[in-house]
C-alpha cells in the first residue's frame, strides 16, 4: 500500500497533473498512515488521541446499530450507506479542493449517521440529495467541521422531510421477525418488503402501544437505525465509556426526558405516553447517544452540556405529546443547536464574574 | 497530630483537573555521582535574566567566586563559579558563555562561611543567598518570579515542595536520601526568613510519609511547620497552583500575603550555602523518557556537558525539562545549568503507523479512555516528537477544560482569540492560566493553545503599558498647560 501511494504521489504533487486533487490524496494517505508532524512548541510530545480516532470510535459505536438495521430491514441499508458516503464525500471533496484545505474526517460520521435516520425504504436519490444538502448547508457554508452550527445529518433529514414528505412517511418497512432476519436474503420469515402503515409513535397517537420487547429489540417500523434500543444502548454506552460522547449530555437528556414523561403521564395520561414507551420508541435514544453528543453543535462549556441535555429532553417530549408531529427529537436537537451558543454565553458570563474576583 | 505542628497534616488539592501522562522511561532511584570533567561550560543566562561577566579571560577563579552578576529583584544576583580553574569568556549565538578549564573541586568556597540560623539576620541571609546563586530558586507569589531582595519583610509562608509529578524530574525522595542534613538546615534558615508568625509549609506525597516523621524528629522545637500531602497529579508542583491550594486550605492567609515556593533541590542548596558555606555548584539531574534506555539520576557539577549524562546518540530529541514543559537542546553543545534537573529523551517519529486510528493502543496512553493501555496499565512507549495527528479546527470536545488545573476553559479562550476578541479572552480568565501545557498536550485537534495564550498575554500587557504611557503623557501635558 505504501509503495502504491509513492507511485501516485508525483501526480498529486504541486506541479503534478492532478495537483488540484491533492486533498483527496492527502486525506487517503493520512487515513491509512499516521501523519508525522513535529510540534513547534512545547509540549514536544502529544497525547495520541486525534480527530480521526474520535470519528473512528463513533463509527465503531454505530456498528451494532448498523447491524441491527441490516438484520431488520435488509442489505438495502448498506446500499443507502454507500450512496450516502458517495454523495456526502463528493460535496466534502469539492469544497476541500475549492478551499485548498485538507479533507476533514467529519463527513465519515455524517455519512454514516444519515442512512440510519431516514426510513429504510427511501429511494436512493433522495438519500443522496439529503446528505449532500446536509453536508453543504449544514456544514460547508459555515466553514467545515468545527465551525458548523447545526448537526449536518439532521439538516439533511429536515430538508428531505420538508421537500419529500410523502416519500419520508410512506417508506416504513415492516421489520423482519425471528431467525436470521434479513441478514441472509430470502431466509427471513417475512421476506416481502411489506410497507407498514405506521411507526409505533403514530400508532400510539391512536392509543395502541407497541410491546416493550418489540421496541427494545427493534421489531418495529421506523427509521433504519432508530428502532433497536438494544443496539443503540450497546453502541451508546460504549461511546460514553471510552469518553468520546459526553456523559453529562447523555445523562441530562435521558433523565429529563424520562422524568418529565413520568410526571406528565401521571397528570395527562391521554396526551403523554408512559416513560418506558417514550424512551424506547422513535428516535429518542439514537438522538440522545449519537446526535446530542456531537461536540461541535452542542455547547462549548461542560456545565452548558447539562442545560443542553435538559432542553433537548424537555422539547422532544413537548413536541411529541402536544403538537401535530409524532416525533420531536429531530426538531428538539436542532433547537438545542440554536440555543447552544446562548447557553454558553450565560455560563461564560457567570464564570467571568468569578474569574474577575479571582484575579 | 504532632506536638510540633498546630494543625496536623492537610491535603492540598488541585482546584480542578490535572493529569499525569503515563510515559515509559521513568528514572530509577539509582544515583550516579559523575566525576567532574576537566572543562565546565556555563551560560550566563538563568531564569530569563542575562548576567554580565565579572571575570576576564585568562583569570584564575576559586570555587564560589562570582562569574557574572546582574542587577535584579532589588539587588545584585551572582552566578558563583562551580569549581576552581582558569576562565575564558566568549560570545556565542545563545549569549555570553564562560568556560572554566583545568577545573578542580575545592572543599571550601571563597567568600563564604558556615552560619547558624540564630546568629544571622534576614538581610544577611538574603545577601549570602544572592551571591551564592540560591536566591533564584525562590519563587514569590507577589512578583510571580524571584522575590525582592529589598523587601521590608519576609513572606507570610514558605512552601517547601518535595513532589514533582511531571515526567520526569529529579525525585524528591532521591534528594532527601542524599542530603537530608542540608534540607533540615535549609528549613531552619527558612524559619529566619519568614515574617513574624510566618510558617513553613512542607509538601509531601502522603501524610504518613517517613519524611514527615523525620521532620517532626529533626525539627522539634521549631514552631509553625505544617505538613501537607498532595495528589500525585501534574501540575501540582506549579508554584501558582501550590500557592492557590494553600490559600484555599488555610483561611488565615489573605490574598495579599506573600507566599514563597521552593523545591527540594532549592532547600538543599539553601541549607548547603548557609550552614556549610557552599554556594550552588552541582545539580541532581535525571535523564528519562522512552528514548533513554537507562533512565536514572546523576549528580553533576554545573557546567558539565550534557553529553556526559549517558543520553542516547540516535538523534532522539532531547528536552531540557520534563515532557510537558521542556524545550529542545542540542546535546552536543549544551551543559548542565543552575536550574536544570531533567533531560527528557523523545524518539523522533520515523515510521508512519498503518491505520493507527483504529488500533487498540496497548503501547499508547491517553487522557481518553479508548486506548487498551487503560485496561492493561501499560506505559506509553510509543510517544515520539510528533503531534500524533493533524491540526484541525476546535470541535469543542471539552477535554482541555477537564484537565485545566486553573479551572478555566481553554476552548472558550481559544475561540475568543481565534476571532480576535482579546478583551473577552482576558475576561475569561486568561490571566489565571499557569502555562502548564496540559491543554495543548491533550488537544485532539492539536491546537497550540498555550502558545496562543502566552502571545495574547504578552499583547495585553504591552497594550496596558502603552496605555499607561499615553495616560502619563496626557497627565504631563495637562500639568504643563495648567502651569502656563
Amino acid at each position: 500500500m505504501g509503495r502504491l501511494l509513492e507511485k501516485f504521489r508525483p501526480a498529486f504533487h504541486k506541479d503534478g497533473k492532478l495537483a488540484r486533487f491533492s486533498p483527496v490524496f492527502d486525506a487517503f494517505e493520512n487515513f491509512m498512515f499516521a501523519a508525522l508532524i513535529e510540534p513547534e512548541n512545547p509540549p514536544y510530545g502529544r497525547d495520541p488521541l486525534d480527530l480521526k480516532r474520535i470519528m473512528a470510535l463513533v463509527i465503531v459505536a454505530l456498528v451494532p446499530v448498523f447491524v441491527a438495521s441490516v438484520y431488520f430491514f435488509g442489505w438495502h441499508i448498506l446500499l443507502t450507506l454507500l450512496v450516502s458516503y458517495a454523495a456526502g464525500g463528493a460535496v466534502e471533496v469539492i469544497f476541500a479542493i475549492i478551499r485548498k484545505k485538507e479533507i476533514s474526517e467529519g463527513f465519515l460520521v455524517t455519512g454514516f449517521l444519515f442512512p440510519l435516520v431516514v426510513p429504510p425504504g427511501l429511494p436512493l436519490w433522495i438519500v443522496a440529495v439529503g446528505v449532500a444538502f446536509g453536508v453543504l448547508v449544514g456544514k460547508e457554508i459555515f466553514g467545515g467541521t468545527g465551525r458548523n452550527l447545526f448537526n449536518p445529518a439532521l439538516v439533511g433529514r429536515v430538508f428531505i422531510a420538508l421537500a419529500y414528505p410523502s416519500a419520508m412517511t410512506g417508506h416504513w418497512l415492516q421489520p423482519a421477525v425471528g431467525g436470521w432476519g434479513r441478514i441472509i436474503p430470502g431466509a427471513a420469515a417475512h421476506t416481502a418488503d411489506a410497507v407498514a402503515s405506521a411507526t409505533p409513535l403514530v400508532l400510539a397517537k391512536g392509543g395502541t402501544l407497541a410491546s416493550p420487547l418489540d421496541l427494545f429489540l427493534g421489531r418495529v417500523a421506523g427509521s433504519a437505525g432508530e428502532t433497536s434500543a438494544l443496539a443503540i444502548i450497546i453502541g451508546g454506552v460504549f461511546l460514553v465509556a471510552v469518553g468520546i460522547a459526553n456523559w453529562r449530555t447523555v445523562v441530562s437528556v435521558i433523565i429529563t426526558f424520562a422524568g418529565l414523561s413520568t410526571i406528565l403521564h401521571a397528570i395527562a395520561p391521554g396526551a403523554v405516553a408512559p416513560a418506558w414507551f417514550n424512551l424506547l420508541s422513535g428516535g429518542f435514544l439514537f438522538g440522545a447517544f449519537f446526535m446530542c453528543t456531537d461536540p461541535v453543535t452542542g455547547p462549548v462549556t461542560q456545565s452548558g452540556k447539562w442545560v443542553y441535555g435538559f432542553l433537548i429532553g424537555a422539547v422532544t417530549l413537548l413536541i411529541r405529546s402536544f403538537s401535530g408531529f409524532v416525533e420531536g427529537v429531530m426538531f428538539a436537537i436542532l433547537f438545542g443547536n440554536i440555543c447552544a451558543p446562548l447557553i454558553d454565553e450565560v455560563i461564560i458570563r457567570s464564570r467571568m464574574r468569578r474569574y474577575a474576583s479571582e484575579q | 497530630m504532632s506536638p510540633y505542628t498546630d494543625k496536623g497534616s492537610h491535603e492540598l488539592r488541585l482546584k480542578h483537573g490535572g493529569f499525569t501522562p503515563k510515559i515509559a522511561g521513568r528514572p530509577t532511584r539509582d544515583l550516579v555521582e559523575l566525576t567532574m570533567p576537566n572543562r565546565l561550560v556555563i551560560d550566563l543566562k538563568r531564569g530569563g535574566l542575562s548576567y554580565s561577566p565579572a571575570v576576564r579571560s585568562g583569570e584564575e577563579v576559586a570555587f564560589g567566586r562570582p562569574l557574572a552578576t546582574v542587577s535584579a529583584a532589588g539587588g545584585t544576583l551572582s552566578l558563583p563559579a562551580p569549581a576552581r580553574g582558569r576562565v575564558s569568556v566568549s560570545e556565542t549565538e545563545a549569549g555570553t558563555r564562560v568556560v572554566i578549564d583545568e577545573a578542580t573541586v575545592d572543599t571550601t568556597a571563597e567568600g563564604f562561611a558556615a552560619h547558624v540560623p540564630e546568629r544571622v539576620s534576614r538581610e544577611q541571609i538574603n545577601g549570602i543567598l544572592a551571591t551564592g546563586g540560591v536566591w533564584p530558586f525562590l519563587w514569590s507569589s507577589r512578583t510571580r518570579g524571584i522575590p525582592r531582595l529589598d523587601a521590608p519583610e519576609g513572606p507570610r509562608a514558605i512552601i517547601v515542595n518535595f513532589v514533582l509529578t511531571e515526567p520526569f524530574r529529579a525525585r524528591g525522595r532521591v534528594i532527601i536520601t542524599r542530603s537530608w542534613a542540608r534540607i533540615v538546615a535549609g528549613i531552619r534558615f527558612l524559619q529566619r526568613m519568614v515574617s513574624d508568625y510566618g510558617s513553613i509549609e512542607i509538601v509531601l506525597t502522603a501524610p504518613d510519609d517517613p519524611v514527615a516523621k523525620m521532620i517532626y524528629q529533626d525539627l522539634s522545637g521549631y514552631a509553625l511547620i505544617h505538613i501537607h500531602s498532595v495528589p500525585l497529579v501534574y501540575p501540582i508542583e506549579n508554584p501558582r497552583i501550590l500557592v492557590d491550594a494553600l490559600r484555599r486550605d488555610d483561611s488565615q492567609l489573605s490574598d495579599d500575603d506573600e507566599i514563597w515556593v521552593l523545591d527540594s533541590q532549592g532547600v538543599e542548596a539553601l541549607g548547603a550555602c548557609m550552614s556549610e558555606g557552599l554556594p550552588v555548584g552541582e545539580r541532581v539531574v535525571v535523564t528519562g523518557g522512552p528514548g533513554q534506555h537507562d533512565p536514572k539520576h546523576y549528580v553533576a557539577r554545573i557546567g558539565t556537558p550534557i553529553s556526559g549524562l549517558g543520553l542516547p546518540n540516535d538523534g532522539a530529541l532531547v528536552l531540557r525539562g520534563g515532557l510537558l514543559t521542556g524545550v529542545p537542546v542540542d546535546p552536543a553543545s549544551e551543559s548542565v545549568g543552575f536550574d536544570d534537573d531533567s533531560f527528557f529523551c523523545l524518539p523522533r517519529a520515523t515510521e508512519r503507523e498503518t491505520l493507527s486510528l483504529i488500533r487498540p493502543g496497548f503501547t499508547r496512553t491517553s487522557y481518553n479512555r479508548s486506548f487498551a493501555s487503560r485496561l492493561t496499565g501499560h506505559y506509553d512507549s510509543h510517544i515520539t516528537a510528533s503531534l500524533r495527528g493533524e491540526r484541525r479546527a476546535c470541535i469543542a470536545c471539552g477535554i482541555c477544560e477537564n484537565v485545566c488545573p486553573a479551572g478555566i476553559m481553554p476552548q472558550v479562550i481559544h475561540r475568543y482569540l481565534h476571532r480576535g476578541m482579546t478583551d473577552e479572552a482576558a475576561k475569561s480568565g486568561l490571566d489565571l492560566c499557569v502555562e502548564c501545557n496540559l491543554c495543548t498536550y491533550v488537544c485532539p485537534s492539536k491546537i497550540e493553545l498555550t502558545q496562543q495564550f502566552v502571545q495574547a498575554k504578552q499583547q495585553i500587557s504591552a497594550e496596558r503599558k502603552e496605555m499607561l504611557a499615553v495616560e502619563a503623557r496626557a497627565h504631563g501635558a495637562n500639568r504643563t498647560e495648567e502651569k502656563s
